[in-house]
Formats: C-alpha cells, sequence, structure tokens
C-alpha cells in the first residue's frame, strides 16, 4: 500500500503536464475573479466619468476580458 | 526716550500701513480673462477646454464643464514601455527553451501558458489605463469636481464650489515636466472643505490662470 502511494506522488511529480495544469487552474480561477472586479469596478467608475464616444468601448473590452479569462478556464478544466 | 521709541513705532506702524495697502492693490489687480475655446475630445484627450459629449455622476442640468483635466499623456510612457516589453518577451524567449533543463510540458500546455501569459498583459494595459482615464477632474461654471481613482478598488470624488477657493497654485519640479509641460495643481479652499490636488496636470500655468479668473469673475 506504501510502495503504491508513493509511486502515485513520484508519477504525479514527474508528470509537469499535470503540475503545470494545476497550477494554471490556480491562478486563472484567481485571475477571473481579479477580471470580475474590474468589470465592476469599470462599471461604478463609468458612472462618475462617462465619456459617451469611449466609455461602452472600455465597458466592452472588460468584458471582453472578463470572457476570455473564463473561456481560458474552461479549456484549461477539458484539456 | 519714550518719544523717541513711539515716533520710531508710528513710523513702522506707518510703514507696514502702506505695505498692507499695497498688497490690497495687487491683490484686487484681477487677472485677464481666459477665453476657453471648443477641443474635440478623444479617447487620449489629457486637456479639454468645454468639451462635448462627457458628463459626470454629480452634473446638475445646466451646469456647463469649462475643463476636462487627466494626467499629461506623456505620464503614461513607463506603463506602455512596459506594456510592450512585457508583448515581446515570449517571442524574444523561445529560441532558449530548448536550453532549460527538465522541462517537457506538451504543447497544449505551453499554449495555454502562453495565452494566460498574454490574458495578464492585457489585463495590466486595461487596469492601467482605466486609472488613467477615470482619473479625471473637472472645471464648470460653478465648482470644480476632482475624481481621484488609485489601484483598482480606492475612489474618491471632491468638489468644491469657485467661490469658495482661495489660493490656487502649481509646482513644476524637473526637467521632464518642464520639457513637456506638465505639474501638480493645487487648490486651497476655504475652512474644512478639502483641498485638491491635480496631479500631473497638463498646461499647469494656464489652468491656475482660468482657475484664477473664473474664481474673480464668481466673486
Amino acid at each position: 500500500m506504501s510502495i503504491d502511494f508513493a509511486q502515485l506522488i513520484t508519477t504525479i511529480v514527474n508528470d509537469q503536464d499535470l503540475i503545470a495544469k494545476v497550477l494554471l487552474l490556480i491562478f486563472m480561477s484567481l485571475y477571473v475573479f481579479f477580471a470580475i472586479i474590474l468589470l465592476t469596478q469599470v462599471k461604478h467608475l463609468s458612472k462618475i466619468v462617462d465619456q459617451i464616444s469611449v466609455t461602452p468601448i472600455i465597458k466592452g473590452i472588460s468584458a471582453l476580458h472578463l470572457g476570455a479569462s473564463l473561456v481560458l478556464l474552461v479549456i484549461t478544466i477539458f484539456i | 526716550m519714550d518719544t523717541e521709541s513711539l515716533s520710531g513705532e508710528f513710523i513702522l506702524e506707518k510703514k507696514s500701513a502702506e505695505t498692507i495697502e499695497a498688497k490690497k492693490i495687487k491683490n484686487t489687480e484681477e487677472p485677464p480673462p481666459v477665453k476657453l475655446s471648443h477641443n474635440d475630445l478623444h479617447f487620449y484627450s489629457s486637456y479639454s477646454e468645454r468639451p462635448q459629449g462627457i458628463r459626470f455622476e454629480s452634473q446638475y442640468q445646466g451646469e456647463e464643464i469649462l475643463l476636462l483635466i487627466r494626467a499629461a499623456q506623456i505620464t503614461n510612457l513607463p506603463w506602455i514601455l512596459v506594456a510592450l516589453l512585457l508583448i515581446i518577451t515570449p517571442p524574444l524567449l523561445v529560441p532558449l527553451m530548448p536550453f532549460l533543463p527538465n522541462l517537457a510540458l506538451s504543447t497544449p500546455i505551453q499554449t495555454l501558458i502562453l495565452a494566460f501569459y498574454y490574458l495578464m498583459v492585457s489585463g495590466f494595459i486595461l487596469v492601467e489605463f482605466v486609472l488613467w482615464y477615470f482619473n479625471a477632474g473637472f472645471v464648470t461654471n460653478t465648482r470644480i469636481v476632482d475624481a481621484d481613482i488609485e489601484g483598482i478598488i480606492y475612489k474618491h470624488v471632491s468638489e468644491a464650489k469657485l467661490d469658495l477657493i482661495q489660493d490656487v497654485s502649481y509646482t513644476q519640479i524637473g526637467a521632464v515636466r518642464n520639457l513637456f509641460n506638465y505639474g501638480d495643481i493645487f487648490i486651497q479652499t476655504a475652512g474644512s472643505l478639502p483641498n485638491f490636488e491635480v496631479l500631473k496636470a497638463p498646461r499647469p500655468a494656464h489652468i491656475v490662470h482660468l482657475i484664477e479668473s473664473l474664481r474673480v469673475d464668481k466673486k
């Protein structure tokens, strides 16, 4: 049993893809959280300073940034 | 002895009275009026007179924005250079990859890491631009409004009526600030009202002159 466990650990440690994937998942989850905060703040700040021709574009880019973060997170989960 | 002392004091008093009178005359001199033109407003505008197509949160109906002030465009150069460096770094590192010891990541994982890296770079650019863009000051026909954004989760908006402004000054220290004509503007208000600092503002002398003339007009 202990030999199997040691083998398992060795396999995990030697599997660089698995380690990289786990780290990516952790950092991407945090990044999605950051992207949500960024989008929320941009929406709030748009009320303070509203430049009619530019503000919707900044909001759109922030939403796109969040969307890209989510897509990348999903791809990492299923790859 | 006493008489001499008294006369001396009297002379001193007279002199100081003259000085006060001179100061009074100086203070009553009104700055020449400033003519404001209409400037086109772009996403990169750091200074705009009578800007069209912009409003702020607490703007009253009929309140006209006379001036929009953001930090001078040149102050964005450091983060733009950092962003460019971050963008070109991965292609420069690719030739070095074979020399990295014991790194055997599959192509999909490498692609994901690269995509995540560029996502973070785009996030960095977005945050820096948002911080510059929303850090704006407005001079309207009745008051001054200053929105301070520090970091992505701190915001502070302060305002003061033009007739409550006591003193407007600016500093321009350093060769870069003089070369690109930007500096820090300080607006002192009466009583317990908050004072304003418009940092790295373009054309500070002109803005100070403009606020001064608006203040005099209000009084």
